[in-house]
């Protein structure tokens, strides 16, 4: 996509190699061969690409998520085909030789262990482990430290030859290009994966035909979305000693992002928590004193996945009389709907979000590549329509179907 | 159509900077007020803070309910940010309501309600968070490292104050640091947004052309914290999975001649694109020992000389050796110049991030504001490719040796550890 006001470009990469593709016992496997991407080829030493990178004012990195391991540029312009030789070369010849992966595992404990000193990722870290057992979402995407230990650089050549393929990847570029240069460029360098095959063993599981099946598959592996379906009753854990403060998150089992409840999820995460009139803000922390930060977001993800509340409390304060306000306000929503104006805030925070996602190259091609992962870019401007079309009457009903009190799963972090 | 930044000054005193950003239709509006922690008074560290939180929290015309009700049906946000040396209060949204959440940014700031109630409910949440930030082993160990390296002076304590302080504040002290700080003579606007620069700046005016300054003088400029004397230790005993690790010293104000060297130093040793750093490269991606490690100097230099830190963390069995090399790293910086590569390299990173720095109305609002603040001028932006390819491999030299003061430098180390174990290494 071209776009010219500044001479910048973004290109990433993003395959369908994230932690859900992960084999039992091998948790945090995709997050360490994205680390292990940047350990080089037999063209390109160690430390090349951030030196080729960072010596024409370019910025580059990975995240790596339950679903996705993306590889991202920004640099000037006129290196716009730099990100592109590097992603074909990686792509096909990673080394990945026994001692860089011996060294990069100790990189990887260390992430594990900067997060075990983290009260926010662990009480989000302790929801999932509650809501996913059985399914791959289950684990931290930096995995656990037992399976780390546990690895082998055979562990990543296999998921490197499984998910790092042509037919697993959608590249996107945008900024000051011409298109047909870099669609010229990208044949050239790409053509040779045009006969590989998508990846086998893992990708069955994920084939979609609706989205009742995919509920079905996710059902059988431990996570259930459908509106009907629920929990025994609540899960709950209780961590102590892990935060100076009292923190509490719930997190509520919503179907995958190409669901059509997604916009109205996502709308209901905005009454519920944008801005300082948002329904958690004006009764927890300006009201009455209960947090000092709250939060409600839901992750577009390929599977079901958590709808997430949280609070940050005010020291004294007590999680149990937190959790009972936020389902009682959840409640609430459900009980009385949400009024048009609340509705208007919503939509119009939400409308200012997606915008300021457009300013940078990055944020446009992130965006475009997520949609084309799922089915096609459209889809991205078909979910903005669809969130400007969301009503109150949506927001009460997916609040209803997904928000069950007794279907939640619930961490408390205690000082 | 012209290009680049404007700038006026309002009969009020008040400087606006403007710039149009045609990106997405969004703009961001930054009032950068001269009232940051530097200026608490003894006794009161946190009362900048405090009062810059207080100031969202309603108006003499409007509840703090109504102001949210307000900001939010625009779509826009509004809030503040209090920093060493200034209070922001940033507003932002679509560029069709950049007029509706100025007026509403000039009011919060103008006119601020300051009631006891919402004085007491910030209070409660300042020493919430800074209880949350001093049990957590990173923010305690950057917080061990300021207040030993500014011993003495208003830096050392943390933005959010002490616990005691902020307990013992009332709405009389923040009304009081409002009218003494709060005035249109110490204060910058800047807005970047998609809008015709004429358009912002009567914007800007019709929202704040009405402030007026007090008679009364300026507040004193505290004094400048001064290098400390010797080598310092200060290690904190905290049950955390990894040992967290900050060297470093007082080091330069932006107006320093060698800002644009220590600039190019900091690419090369610990703040480079990816894991390029020398720090990376060596303790991170040849030794493991490492997920994070940086160094930085330029960074914090404001109107007052800020710190040169490198920081790491590792566990508990690798922490000397992580210490051993991050030490020898910073030796060789002040051993001898940077290689001619490296000097290009971190020329060319510097140059091109320049053009990156751009993209965004929030990213502009913050350059325009740096720009005004250190008087750099409206060229600024065409003029700093200058700035940093006249850096030489000597002039980097002459910034290590510096910037960075085995002489006076304080080791903070925060984790599960004993205290002996804690000490500089022996590099001799």
């Amino acid at each position: 996509m071209t776009r010219r006001r500044l001479p910048v470009v973004a290109a990433l990469i993003m395959y369908r190699a994230g932690s859900l593709y992960e084999p039992h016992g091998k948790s945090g496997l995709a997050h360490l061969t994205e680390h292990m991407m940047f350990r080089g080829t037999p063209t390109r030493p160690q430390g090349d690409i951030d030196r080729l990178i960072g010596r024409v004012g370019g910025a580059n990195n990975a995240v790596t998520t339950s679903d996705h391991a993306t590889y991202y540029f920004t640099l000037p312009s006129e290196h716009w085909a730099t990100p592109l030789a590097i992603e074909a070369d990686r792509m096909w010849n990673c080394d990945l030789d026994e001692t860089t992966f011996g060294t990069e595992r100790r990189v990887a404990l260390e992430e594990r262990a900067m997060l075990d000193d983290d009260p926010e990722a662990l009480a989000f870290e302790a929801v999932d482990s509650l809501a996913f057992e059985g399914h791959p979402y289950e684990y931290p995407v930096v995995g656990l430290s037992s399976d780390l230990e546990g690895m082998t650089v055979d562990d990543v050549r296999d998921f490197y030859d499984d998910r790092y393929r042509p037919a697993e990847a959608v590249l996107a570029v945008v900024g000051d290009v011409r298109e047909d240069q870099v669609a010229a460029e990208v044949e050239r360098l790409f053509a040779k994966g045009a006969q590989v095959p998508r990846a086998s063993a893992v990708t069955a599981r994920l084939e979609r035909t609706d989205g009742e099946a995919v509920a079905r598959r996710a059902t059988a592996a431990g996570v259930d979305a459908r509106p009907g379906a629920r929990g025994s009753g609540p899960r709950r854990t209780t961590l102590s000693g892990a935060s100076p403060v009292p923190r509490v998150v719930l997190g509520y089992m919503t179907p995958e992002a190409m669901h059509e409840d997604t916009a109205a999820l996502e709308l209901l995460c905005a009454v519920l928590s944008s801005g300082r009139s948002s329904v958690l803000y004006r009764e927890l922390v300006d009201g009455s004193g209960v947090a000092t930060e709250v939060s409600a977001y839901k992750l577009p993800q390929v599977e079901p996945g958590l709808l997430y509340v949280g609070a940050t409390l005010n020291a004294g304060e007590s999680p149990e009389r937190c959790e009972d306000r936020l389902t009682g306000l959840i409640g609430d929503i459900v009980r009385d709907g949400v009024s048009e104006a609340a509705m208007e805030r919503a939509r119009n925070l939400t409308l200012v979000d997606v915008m300021i996602g457009r300013e940078t190259c990055l944020g446009v091609a992130g965006a475009v590549a997520f949609w084309e992962s799922l089915g096609g870019w459209r889809l991205g401007r078909d979910h903005e329509e669809r969130l400007s079309r969301v009503t109150s009457d949506d927001v009460r009903r997916v609040a209803e179907a997904y928000l069950d009190p007794d279907g939640r799963s619930s961490a408390w972090l205690v000082p | 159509m012209s290009r680049g930044p404007e700038r006026v000054v309002l009969d009020n005193g008040l400087t606006v900077v403007v710039e149009r950003v045609p990106s997405a239709p969004v703009f961001t509006a930054m009032l950068v007020v001269e009232a940051g922690s530097r200026f608490d008074p003894p006794g009161r560290a946190g009362l900048a803070a405090l009062t810059g939180g207080v100031l969202v929290e309603g108006t003499n015309v409007r509840s703090a309910r109504s102001m949210a009700l307000a900001v939010d049906s625009l779509g826009s946000a509004l809030d503040s940010v209090t920093g060493y040396e200034t209070t922001a209060v940033v507003g932002s949204g679509l560029g069709e309501h950049c007029s509706e959440t100025l007026l509403l940014l000039a009011e919060v700031v103008t006119s601020p309600r300051m009631s006891r109630s919402a004085v007491e409910e910030c209070v409660r949440r300042q020493v919430s968070e800074l209880a949350d930030d001093s049990a957590q082993a990173y923010e305690r160990c950057r917080q061990v490292f300021m207040s030993t390296v500014f011993d003495g002076h208003a830096r050392a304590n943390p933005v959010g104050g002490l616990v005691d302080d902020v307990l013992a504040m009332t709405h009389r002290d923040t009304d009081a640091f409002h009218r003494a700080f709060y005035r249109p003579d110490r204060a910058v606007l800047s807005i970047a947004g998609d809008l015709p620069r004429a358009e912002l700046v009567e914007a800007a005016s019709e929202s704040l052309g009405g402030w007026t300054a007090p008679a009364a003088a300026q507040p004193r400029e505290p004094e400048p914290p001064s290098p400390a004397e010797g080598r310092r230790v200060s290690f904190t005993r905290m049950d955390s999975r990894q040992v967290h690790v900050i060297v470093g010293n007082v080091a330069l104000a932006r107006s320093d001649p060698l800002y644009y060297a220590a600039a190019v130093m900091d690419v090369i040793l610990g703040d480079s694109a990816g894991f390029g750093s020398r720090l990376a490269t060596r303790l991170r991606e040849r030794e493991g020992l490492a997920y994070v490690i940086e160094s930085d100097a330029s960074g914090t230099a404001g109107v007052e000389p800020g710190v040169f830190w490198a920081y790491s963390a590792t566990s508990p069995g690798q922490f000397e050796r992580l210490l051993e090399g991050l030490m020898q790293e910073l030796l060789l910086m002040r051993a001898e110049p940077p290689s001619d590569d490296e000097l290009a390299a971190a020329v060319g990173y510097l140059t091109g991030r320049d053009v990156l720095d751009r993209e965004t109305s929030d990213a502009v609002a913050g350059r325009l504001v740096h720009a005004e603040r250190h008087g750099l001028g409206l060229d600024f932006d065409e003029r700093f490719p200058e700035h940093v390819e006249s850096v030489t491999r000597e002039a980097v030299l002459e910034a290590a040796r510096r910037f960075i003061d085995p002489d006076t430098m304080t080791l903070a180390v925060v984790g599960p550890l004993d205290a002996e174990g804690v000490s500089f290494p022996d590099l001799s």
